[in-house]
């Protein structure tokens, strides 16, 4: 071959055109190759369709054109980030761009960060394991694509079953099975316009969270309740998948609309607001109307507060609401927060 | 009666007459041929004979059926898997510096479809490689600095790490 080098020929724009059609590591690779080849393999257009389909398999994902150009704008990253947060940090001390953002989700793809505030025992005849914890949370959607979010703890020993795939109201979140009868609407009283949360039945209280692309929700007062570990920590497990897109797909997607910030405190208050409606079980009447105003209280009743079943809580949306059986398809990410309630306990 | 013949002139004076309807899937000929009309002789200062011959090749095979779109990022080393026909396939196994070269005649002379073959053929040169074959494979000189390098490599370790 002599000592010709063919790829000198190319101006930049070409060679990194050239580069488009390969897969991340591919192109982590070719920035290695030379000086010549560097900028080239960094820019934003090899990377994009590398995105469209984040090599990982089982798990594929689709990032919108639009998608990944909000992320190359990154006024998103100002706007709705929180700034003063692990997670962010972390993602700022990697460069700008498409490729800063594929080795993100690489290695990390979305993340929940919990922080325990506060933490008591279950009543000791239900369950001597058994805790509840007040925890601030922190849910990061960094794919470019809308997504639902799980979360829940370790179940109690003995007391779950899952759901059967023939079970018209099962739901597959990333291979967990969950029911999902019953969810929250976007109410149209002003202070629940904003609610978009649901509560599943699933695991001790799984809850379901919508999050729209590039976004992030924080929880400020977060109520998990489970199974605390022998060393007094608390498993919180979280997935995180795409959300389905209603067309083309066989089954039908419940209309919910996406979480925007603090809704879920309003959520949780929502179930609190059943709890006391019932009368029983609990002792949290008046942390639960520290939450909730008495506007927001009346707009809850107002709303038509439900009970559904015995681990279910929710707003009903119509009698006719049926949500049977459909997928949630593969979770693209999940992983566990270990709190560590020991102090509390 | 045949249309008449479009005259294309590479780098080195050659002349070349062909259909106005292969010379025009290069988007630049089109705009120049709607300019100013088919008389005249189109120069086309950046492009070789040899290139400008097997660039017409191409448009000559793909007049009629312009060739589906390549799937990115490639699935395979293997573009026949990709979705490139097996004409295609065999019209890019060719030597790098002609390939480079039709690059840069694709891209001058816009035509797309070319330049998205020859695009994929480099990438899967490119695909499955570590950097040093790579090197290898465009006979690429590694001329970072020792720092430089160090510093590259970090930044991209993550993509060892799979």
């Amino acid at each position: 071959m002599g000592d010709f080098c063919g790829a000198e020929l190319l101006p930049k724009e070409l060679l990194a055109r050239a580069l488009t059609g390969l897969d991340g590591v591919s192109l982590g690779r070719c920035s290695n190759v030379c000086r010549l080849w560097r900028p080239a393999a960094e820019s934003d257009i090899c990377w994009q369709p590398a995105l469209v389909r984040l090599g990982r398999p089982p798990y594929s994902c689709r990032v919108s054109a639009s998608g990944a150009q909000a992320w190359s704008g990154r006024q998103l990253r100002q706007d709705i980030v929180p700034q003063n947060r692990g997670h962010l940090r972390r993602l700022q001390e990697t460069s700008a761009g498409l490729r800063a953002l594929y080795r993100y989700l690489h290695n990390a793809h979305g993340a929940i960060e919990a922080e325990p505030q506060a933490a008591k025992k279950g009543p000791a005849w239900y369950n001597s394991t058994s805790v509840r914890a007040t925890v601030t949370l922190e849910v990061l959607n960094f794919w470019p694509h809308e997504v639902w979010v799980w979360l829940r703890t370790r179940p109690p020993a003995g007391e779950w079953e899952p759901p059967t795939e023939e079970e018209e109201d099962s739901v597959d979140l990333g291979g967990c099975p969950a029911r999902l009868r019953s969810w929250t609407k976007q109410a149209a009283q002003p202070p629940f316009g904003e609610e978009r949360a649901w509560l599943l039945d699933c695991l001790p209280r799984g809850v379901l969270l919508r999050l729209p692309a590039l976004s992030s929700l924080e929880i400020g007062m977060h109520r998990v309740e489970g199974q605390a570990g022998s060393d007094g920590t608390l498993l919180l497990a979280w997935s995180m998948g795409a959300w389905p897109q209603a067309a083309g797909s066989k089954s039908q997607v419940p209309p919910l609309p996406p979480c925007a910030r603090n809704i879920f405190i309003e959520s949780s208050c929502v179930s609190e607001e059943v709890l006391s409606a019932r009368g029983e079980e609990e002792e949290e009447e008046g942390e639960s109307s520290e939450l909730l105003p008495p506007e927001l209280r009346a707009a809850a009743a107002a709303a038509g507060v439900v009970e559904v079943g015995s681990w279910l809580q929710g707003v009903k949306i119509s009698a006719d609401a049926s949500c049977g059986g459909f997928c949630f398809g593969p979770a693209l990410c999940s992983g566990s927060v270990e709190l560590d309630l020991s102090p509390w306990l | 009666m045949a249309a008449e013949m479009l005259k294309l002139k590479s780098s080195q004076g050659e002349i070349f007459e062909v259909e106005p309807e292969v010379a025009c899937m290069s988007t630049l000929i089109k705009n120049m041929v709607d300019d100013s009309g088919t008389d005249e002789e189109i120069p086309l200062p950046n492009v070789k004979t040899a290139i400008l011959s097997k660039v017409i090749d191409y448009c000559k095979f793909h007049k009629d059926s312009p060739p589906e779109d390549i799937q990115k990022p490639l699935k395979s080393t293997n573009l026949i898997e990709c979705g490139v026909s097996h004409w295609d396939d065999e019209y890019v196994n060719i030597e790098q510096e002609v390939l480079f070269e039709l690059i840069l005649a694709a891209n001058y002379l816009d035509i797309k479809s070319l330049l998205d073959l020859t695009c994929a053929k480099v990438a899967s040169m490119i695909k499955g490689k570590n950097t040093e074959e790579i090197r290898k494979q465009f006979n690429i000189v590694n001329d970072f600095t020792p720092e430089e390098e160090a510093q590259v490599r970090e930044e991209n370790r993550w993509c060892e790490d799979a």
